[in-house]
């Protein structure tokens, strides 16, 4: 029927990655390669993405890299281009560069909400924008857009990065339902606390009685370093879900744990939320 | 929040639709009013409309999309009426069509009320209510396709997604302030949203305007009056509800989108082909 969409196997396929530099960008990155795909790979920080395109090919991938930013239509449009051009095809897109803000909303400058919403939100939306309907030209592929857990539940001190992460989460599916048509499948990987980098990356707006902001983005880096679940894990889990067309993944433990509250009871899971923030207020 | 009898709502949006019921029913319940829009001369109708029940209004012109507009609508409101109870972020639009059909531009014009008036609604006003003290309450007005994926209206779902995710976190953080936060998804409503909004695809039978002629008339048909969105609101933010889902089409909705998510989307492929095809 012309609404499914078929499985895919990776090899010789083009798999184009955003924020590939480092975190679960660069294990998707890897990932893929090792399931024998060619390799197209974005992201803002010059010397990690370099980085990661000599690993890639040290072991024998083509690999097209470039630097861009996200949230700049005609950055991605440009990128967009080089690829078909390069490459030939694109057969898997990944948005999935993406930063945090954390803090209590009222401490968030509007430079802090801008920045949010053009990377997180706007960077999904230009590659989509641009891949989308070339995908559909050249007859099919898969769009893979990294959300959050935050993305299905709220989570307090995060109030616009979980905004944004629902909004990718809403336009996935959507776009999952109107794709389906074209042979594109849509992929939504809504991850958990992964140790990545994010922390060093984002910004920390708001301290508590004891902590000053800088002292936060110590405890919080160090929170996902214990918790220690690894990008890698996350980048198997996505490509699992281009091979099985999977629409909503979610992937670490607590994203299943605390989806699953949240659809039970909104009423208290919220109460949750609220406990876990006063608690917070006190411990850190 | 138990009492409303003279306190200060800020509604924005409230020319016409909701938000006019919104203003209407607080006042009907005793409150004071500010209301905001960009249609100056439905505003000036309703500011009518509204002194006609004895209400004390203000109204301002104000485009919640530019944030020097609402910070200006914001130290106004206080400098006039002294205190906010709560605000209404609910000025919305809507692009309909499918993703391959729609321009940068057609998703910048529908996230900037949807998703950015909410932004900068609480960036101007929140602090102000945590800082006036004695609580308060936020209504973002988001929409059942802030809850369910359906097909044809991805920038519009888009915005609304955020809205719900946006407002459920800032319940979580504004409860240490004493303030609600409410997120609405109603369901069908008649209002001006379907007749201002962009329709950017046709489909196999009917162009784009016959399309929105169509989705007009199935609202119409549907006819599920804006006054009960408004009284759903008053209601949810007496309880402090966190989100108020208005209309069966709407619960159903939101039900079977915690029992399945991979229903709703084989649901909603097979609506987007049989649109695509029949509508």
């Amino acid at each position: 029927m012309e609404w499914k969409v078929a499985c895919m196997d990776l090899n010789g396929k083009v798999v184009a990655v955003t924020g590939a530099a480092n975190g679960i960008g660069r294990e998707m990155a890897m990932a893929f390669a090792r399931h024998g795909a060619s390799l197209a790979l974005a992201d803002i920080d010059e010397g990690g993405l370099l980085a990661v395109k000599r690993e890639l090919e040290e072991r024998g991938v083509a690999v097209y890299a470039r630097v861009v930013d996200v949230s700049r239509a005609a950055d991605m449009e440009s990128f967009c281009d080089n690829v078909f051009s390069e490459m030939g095809r694109v057969d898997v897109l990944c948005n999935n560069a993406g930063v945090a803000v954390g803090g209590n909303f009222e401490d968030m400058t509007l430079d802090d909400l801008w920045w949010l919403v053009g990377v997180n939100l706007w960077g999904v939306i230009h590659g989509c924008h641009f891949f989308y309907p070339r995908m559909i030209a050249q007859g099919g592929g898969h769009i893979v857009n990294t959300a959050s857990a935050a993305g299905l539940i709220p989570f307090p001190s995060l109030a616009l990065y979980s905004s944004t992460k629902h909004g990718v989460v809403g336009l996935s599916e959507t776009l999952r339902a109107e794709a389906a048509l074209h042979g594109i499948g849509v992929t939504v990987i809504c991850p958990g606390v992964i140790a990545t980098d994010i922390v060093q990356r984002s910004r920390i707006v708001s301290g508590s009685k004891r902590s000053t902001p800088g002292d936060m983005a110590v405890t919080m880096d160090r929170i996902l370093k214990t918790r220690g679940y690894g990008p890698e894990r996350v980048a198997a889990a996505a490509v699992r879900a281009v091979e099985r067309n999977r629409g909503v993944v979610r992937v670490a433990p607590e994203a299943y744990a605390l989806d699953w509250l949240h659809r039970l009871n909104r009423r208290a899971f919220c109460a949750m939320m609220i406990l876990g923030a006063r608690v917070a207020q006190a411990v850190f | 929040m138990r009492e409303l009898t003279g306190k200060v709502v800020v509604v924005t949006g409230a020319a016409s639709g909701i938000g006019r019921e919104m203003a209407l029913a607080f006042a009907r319940r005793g409150a004071r009013l500010a209301v905001a829009d960009i249609d100056a001369d439905g505003l000036e109708r309703v500011r009518g409309e509204l002194e006609s029940l004895g209400t004390t209004v203000y109204a301002q012109v104000v485009d919640v999309s530019i944030a020097a507009d609402v910070d200006d609508l914001c130290s106004n409101v206080y400098r006039e009426m002294g205190r906010v109870d709560i605000l209404c972020n609910n000025a919305g639009v809507a692009v309909g069509g499918w993703m391959e059909d729609m321009s940068l531009d057609d998703w910048k014009w529908v996230l900037a009320p949807n998703l950015w008036g909410v932004i900068y609604g609480c960036h101007y006003f929140y602090p102000r209510m945590i800082e006036q003290g004695g609580g308060g309450h936020i209504v973002n007005t988001a929409s059942g396709a802030g809850l369910l994926p359906l097909p044809a209206t991805i920038s519009y779902n888009t915005s609304k997604f955020a809205v719900v995710g946006f407002s459920e976190t800032l319940r979580a953080e504004a409860a240490l302030h004493g303030i609600g936060v409410s997120a609405v998804c109603p369901g069908f409503v008649a209002t001006n949203v379907v007749r201002n909004a962009r329709v950017v695809s046709g489909t196999q039978r009917s162009s784009p305007e016959e399309l929105k002629q169509r989705f007009m008339r199935f609202f119409e048909r549907r006819n599920y009056t804006p006054d009960r969105v408004a009284a759903a609101v008053v209601k949810g933010v007496e309880r402090n509800t966190g989100v108020i889902v208005v209309g069966p089409e709407t619960r159903l909705g939101d039900i079977s989108m915690r029992l399945s998510r991979g229903l709703i989307d084989i649901v909603m492929r097979y609506a987007n082909r049989l649109m695509r095809k029949y509508v």
